[in-house]
């Protein structure tokens, strides 16, 4: 295969693998953005900045390592979503693939394919991430001192970004290497056994619950680890229990989507797990915030709440991209099935129903995730379950925090599906375009 | 010579049995039809034949080369130079404009991209399909399709040469003329031809019959 | 006409009158024409000439109904013949299939190796006709196309024959 070939090959994308690349690009940007931002504040040392220009995050010495640490920490949040959008398997990538085996393609020869793929999107997100940067900067910098993370720019900074760019590509690379599964060999692919997963999730977790009244810290993330690991166990049992109920209904759109549900299971069931994860931290810094306005006459309430309200934000963007993850593989499944749905274009389905069951399917799998995320974290965060048995929080305080939590969570869960449906309503108007019960 | 040899091939889907034992030789020239009511494992056989899929028993030997004892790159090279297939369905990869599809197993096996156009349209030209070769694949007629994947088949020089139903979704006439293209090729090239077909037309090319029936040989009998 | 072949298969289950012959051929072929009995007799007769069958019984009145025939080994051997050869595919051919296959299917022939006999000689006909250009005059490729698409039709029954054969083995 010579370099133009692979190319040619490498870049040949459906429309629904374009958007997943483009998610899976503005992903990595992100994380590299953050990254800059982090090494830059490193690279700082213990020079003084002015209060004026800089937030206090940055200008007190003490606090940045506690900065950096939470920069990296969103920054490997950004990148695991990128991992994820490139792991979604299209169904039309998988047919790609397939057919170019059966074109003679030997096995190493299409994974040199999705390495490259993979690559090519590091090369981009890392090519991305300065400018993002710059702009992040610029931002900012329209706001008040206290919110000025990035601490502006410097020559350096071209230094770090060629670095990150390269660092990014090569991870894409070895993504795409690591994760390429041939379309052939899915169903023998190795899968940990569900009563472990189960097993040493729950463990994980009460470890993390219990250790959490002596070590507050690190307890923190077994809980987390123990969270998903026994979301990621059970999340594809619920899944296919919904899809097989869903399957015993008559109603022919519910059928399609109950089919893609039970065939796509793991991916759908991954990123439920990443939207936990997300919410998780959420109600943590939600906790944390609660914690200092019962506080209320620390003269430090803005500074902190500052901190709170900006990471709440940044992992609520997160969620933003879980879902428009979710969003992409529902557009997926549109396209591959459209010949279906042409079908049932006779039947008299029409847009607005159709939108309707996309809008379920979406919902079905965030919401729980996003409430069950959101409750957990708050009750587990660092002054929760610990301190709450010392000196029992207000009622007040924790029920009016548990419903804000979940009505918000339920909210972002539905809203966010509709938002997917309106974006998506293109998408689903050619789908049941009748031509479409000519094409292949 | 024997170009293709299978042995006592045995294969099992989850659910059922395609395949109980069937054996079958074809020479180097030689033009077989495999006929046989639908379901009764003709398309099984043919992707036996071609290492798509693995007999759970038996041997498919090409050139005298046993598939089993190659590694699966090895196979995948076979497919690519020794071996044509034209599938019955969706073997065309999708976004890709024609004339790339066609020159695939030429650029796969490193040729420069003009050379591999330039082989590829000769054969789009043959086949009839010369003004759609920057079509993509969902953008084509069903005999378009059929036509571009014959016209894949033949692209390398195969010495065996694979075909599923290949005049399937072509009237008469033009089915005709396909057929012509594939005959008169594997004639001229000496490359055996198996074709399987409910086409009695594309079945009278032949110079022997194989007829299936439930995953066995019911009849074989020269032409 | 291959109704004196049918003659024989019909006596291959016994000796049997003439009257009995024309029943069993109207019970072979239900959908067709009724054998008349001015032809069951110069049959039969022009059989015993050949040596095909023999009298074995002439009850008394002695009129042509009252005589019992059965095959002889020369008949028995010209029957087991004829079921062996596939029919020359031509217009008309069909009739001629039929009527083997019914008489292999009746005497316990073995019809599948018949039927597949007879699907290549079709095939091997189609393929001789496609590979020869039909002739210039406006009405060759006509006829031409006339008798590929019968021996395409009658092709399509073997085929359905084939399968029914099979089935009926089977259960
Ligand atoms: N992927 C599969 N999984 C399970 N069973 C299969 C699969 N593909 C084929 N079969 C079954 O195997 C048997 C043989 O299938 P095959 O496709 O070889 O038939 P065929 O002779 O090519 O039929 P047709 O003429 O309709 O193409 C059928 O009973 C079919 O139902
Ligand atoms: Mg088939």
């Amino acid at each position: 295969m010579t370099i133009e070939t692979l190319l040619l090959l490498a870049r040949t994308r459906t429309d629904a693998d374009r958007s997943r690349i483009r998610l899976a690009t503005a992903a990595l940007a992100f994380s590299g953005a953050l990254l800059i931002d982090a090494v830059h504040i490193g690279l700082l040392g213990s020079r003084e900045l002015s209060y004026e220009t800089s937030s206090r995050y940055v200008t007190e010495l003490g606090l940045r390592p506690g900065l950096i640490a939470v920069l990296v920490v969103l920054s490997a949040l950004a990148a695991s979503l990128a991992v994820q959008a490139l792991r979604i398997g299209t169904a039309a990538r998988d047919r790609r693939f397939a057919a170019l085996e059966l074109a003679g393609a030997t096995k190493g020869q299409v994974r040199r394919l999705s390495t490259v793929d993979a690559g090519l999107i590091g090369l981009f997100g890392g090519l991305l991430s300065g400018p993002l940067y710059a702009i992040l900067t610029l931002l900012f910098s329209w706001f008040p001192p206290l919110v000025r993370v990035f601490p502006g720019t410097s020559v350096t900074d071209v230094g770090v970004w060629a670095a990150v760019t390269v660092v990014l590509t090569v991870s894409g690379t070895a993504i795409g290497h690591f994760t390429y599964r041939s379309p052939a060999t899915r169903t023998s692919s190795v899968r940990l056994p569900r009563v472990m997963g189960m097993a040493s999730g729950a463990a994980l977790l009460v470890i993390g619950l219990v250790s959490a009244v002596a070590y507050v810290l690190p307890a923190m993330p077994l809980t987390l680890a123990g969270l998903v690991l026994l979301w990621m166990t059970l999340a594809p049992l619920r899944i296919q229990a919904l899809g097989r109920r869903l399957s015993a209904s008559g109603d022919p759109a519910r059928l399609l989507a109950s089919a893609r549900l039970i065939n796509d299971t793991r991916s759908v069931a991954r990123l439920g797990a990443l939207l936990l994860g997300c919410a998780f931290l959420v109600g943590v810094v939600t906790q944390m915030s609660l914690e200092i306005l019962r506080e209320a006459n620390s003269y430090d309430l803005a500074f902190y709440l500052t901190g709170m309200v900006m990471s709440a934000l940044a992992l609520v963007l997160m969620a933003a991209i879980a879902l428009a993850a979710l969003t992409v593989g529902v557009a997926d499944q549109l396209v591959d099935q459209r010949r279906q749905l042409a079908c049932l274009t006779a039947l008299g389905v029409d847009v607005t129903f159709l939108r309707r069951v996309v809008r379920g399917q979406i919902a079905m799998v965030a919401a729980p995730a996003l409430m069950t995320g959101t409750c957990l974290g708050l009750l587990a965060g660092p002054s929760g379950l610990a301190t709450y048995l010392v000196e029992p929080l207000p009622l007040l305080y924790l029920a009016g925090g548990l419903a804000g939590l979940l009505l918000l969570s339920w909210g972002f869960a539905v809203g966010g599906a509709s938002l997917a449906g309106y974006l998506l309503r293109n998408q689903l108007r050619d789908a049941l375009d009748p031509e479409n019960l000519r094409a292949a | 010579m024997i170009a293709l040899e299978l042995t006592d091939i045995e294969y099992s889907y989850r659910r059922n049995t395609a395949l109980r034992g069937v054996s079958l030789q074809v020479e180097a020239g030689e033009i077989v039809a495999i006929t046989g009511a639908s379901g009764c494992g003709k398309s099984t056989l043919l992707h036996c034949a071609a290492g798509i899929l693995t007999p759970d028993k038996g041997s498919v030997r090409l050139d005298g080369q046993d598939l089993a004892e190659l590694s699966a790159d090895a196979r995948a090279a076979l497919r690519r130079t020794k071996i044509g297939v034209v599938l019955q369905f969706g073997q065309l990869v999708p976004d890709l404009p024609l004339i790339d599809n066609v020159a695939l197993p030429l650029l796969l096996a490193g040729h420069q991209r003009s050379e591999a156009h330039e082989h590829a349209r000769e054969w789009l030209t043959q086949v009839g399909i010369q003004d759609e070769a920057d079509a993509v694949p969902s953008e084509l007629s069903g005999g378009q399709t059929q036509r571009a994947a014959i016209a894949r088949a033949l692209v390398s020089g195969p010495s065996v040469v694979l075909a599923d139903e290949p005049t399937g979704s072509l009237d008469s006439r033009a089915g005709k003329e396909l057929l012509d293209v594939l005959v008169s090729t594997a004639r001229y090239r000496g490359a055996a031809l198996v074709m399987v077909t409910h086409d009695n037309l594309v079945a009278a090319a032949a110079n022997r019959e194989i007829r299936l029936r439930d995953g066995v040989i019911q009849h074989e009998v020269a032409l | 006409m291959a109704t004196a072949e049918l003659v024989l298969g019909l006596l291959s289950a016994g000796p049997a009158h003439g009257y009995d012959v024309k029943r069993g051929h109207d019970s072979w072929f239900p959908d067709g024409r009724p054998l008349a009995f001015g032809q069951v007799y110069t049959t039969l007769g022009r059989l015993e000439r050949d040596g095909l069958v023999e009298v074995v019984e002439k009850t008394s009145g002695g009129g042509p109904d009252r005589t019992v025939y059965a095959l002889t080994d020369k008949g028995r051997k010209h029957l087991a013949d004829w079921l062996v050869d596939p029919v020359p595919p031509a217009w008309g051919s069909a009739d001629e299939v039929l009527r083997k296959l019914v008489a292999a299917v009746r005497t316990g022939g073995d019809a599948a190796a018949f039927l597949a006999r007879q699907r290549a000689s079709h095939l091997r006909r189609i393929r001789e006709l496609q590979e020869s250009p039909a002739g210039q005059d406006p009405t060759s490729p006509l006829v031409r196309d006339y008798t590929v698409a019968h021996l395409d039709a009658d092709l399509r029954w073997l085929d359905s024959a084939i399968e029914r054969l099979s089935e009926q083995e089977t259960s």
